[in-house]
């Protein structure tokens, strides 16, 4: 009879949005539900009876799932959404440190004038862990920030224009960074800072041309 | 009751936060207060409670949270906050002075 009851439920859900809020009001109704159920079998219903009175004042669930589409992500999706955000900001905020470190142990170690190939995979380590931090930060953004209710009405061909952001975003944040490396890199290398600065004429021009290539369609 | 409770449905918010000031509950265990309270009298239907409790919580009257029972049912529990306190008992004062109201104007000599 439990998973009559259950069954029910499903059926009743089947209208509702497809949000985190709705799934726990699910997990909710369906307990109150089987406490209702138990408690009436215990007094010595039937197991008939006590479902279908259990069912009978359920009420119109429509008026929650308007009440639910109406302030989408209010309660516990805004909280795990401002965790992810903070989450993000603090791996963005790691990445740049470790962009700005990266060039430590190049410089202590040179100016030792030891292991200086040492310093060099050191920073190229970093640049990739850092670049790794903020592209995985892009990727994981503009999913949560849609909110609940584009999640069921993304079509296919938008959930595909999408990626597709996405994967700018992500190639937009690492490309400056990685300029910025190779920048540094090949100026503590050479030692000809004089004229690797030409790096950042160069770095622009590029870029379009990159876009270009691997995002054709984006207008 | 169908005709009365319609005029106690206005009221289904002060009602759960009547039950919560004595302490954190669930659903069913507010609901099945209300109804011994009342001999059976009233109930309240699980939409109307579970829209009730969302409006509470965005309204930050009540706050909610998910109990741990080690029997596997898990239960979710309200709590009432101190805004919830303040509006409760400013609620209780607006139907305690409503309810002098209208019995003034319902009663006439005649139906004394």
């Amino acid at each position: 009879m439990e998973y009559r009851i259950k069954a029910y439920v499903d059926e009743l859900f089947e209208k509702a949005p497809k949000t985190q809020q709705a799934y726990e009001i699910k997990l909710e109704l369906v307990q109150n539900l089987l406490d209702k159920y138990h408690a009436m079998v215990s007094e010595g219903i039937s197991e008939e009876e006590a479902f279908q009175l259990t069912i009978l004042n359920i009420g119109d669930m429509e008026e929650v799932f308007a009440q639910l589409s109406e302030s989408p992500g209010v309660f516990t999706v805004s909280g795990s959404e401002t965790f992810l955000e903070k989450k993000r900001a603090a791996l963005t905020a790691a990445a740049i440190m470790m962009y700005i470190l990266s060039v430590v142990p190049l410089i202590v170690l040179s100016s030792l004038g030891v292991f200086e190939v040492l310093g060099v995979i050191l920073l190229l380590c970093m640049v990739a862990g850092a670049t790794g931090l903020l592209v995985y930060s892009n990727m994981t953004k503009p999913k949560t920030t849609q909110g609940p209710e584009a999640v069921s009405s993304v079509g296919e061909g938008k959930g595909v224009d999408q990626r597709k952001k996405q994967l700018l975003k992500a190639f937009r944040s690492a490309y400056w960074p990685l300029v910025l490396a190779l920048y540094f890199l090949l100026s503590f290398l050479t030692g000809r800072w004089g004229i690797t600065w030409i790096i950042f004429l160069i770095a622009p021009a590029l870029e379009t041309v990159l876009r270009a290539l691997l995002f054709p369609s984006d207008k | 009751m169908s005709i009365a409770s319609d005029l106690i449905r206005g009221h289904t918010d002060t009602i759960i936060l009547a039950q919560l000031l004595q302490g954190d509950s669930y659903g069913y265990q507010i609901n099945r207060a209300i109804e011994v309270k009342t001999n059976g009298k009233f109930g309240l239907k699980e939409a109307t409670l579970y829209t009730a409790f969302r409006r509470l919580e965005e309204l930050g009257w009540i706050i909610s949270y998910w109990g741990d029972e080690t029997t596997g049912a898990r239960r979710r529990y309200y709590s009432i906050t101190e805004l919830g306190r303040e509006n409760y008992y400013r609620l209780l004062r607006e139907w305690e002075l409503s309810r002098e109201i209208i019995d003034q104007l319902v009663r006439t000599d005649r139906s004394l």
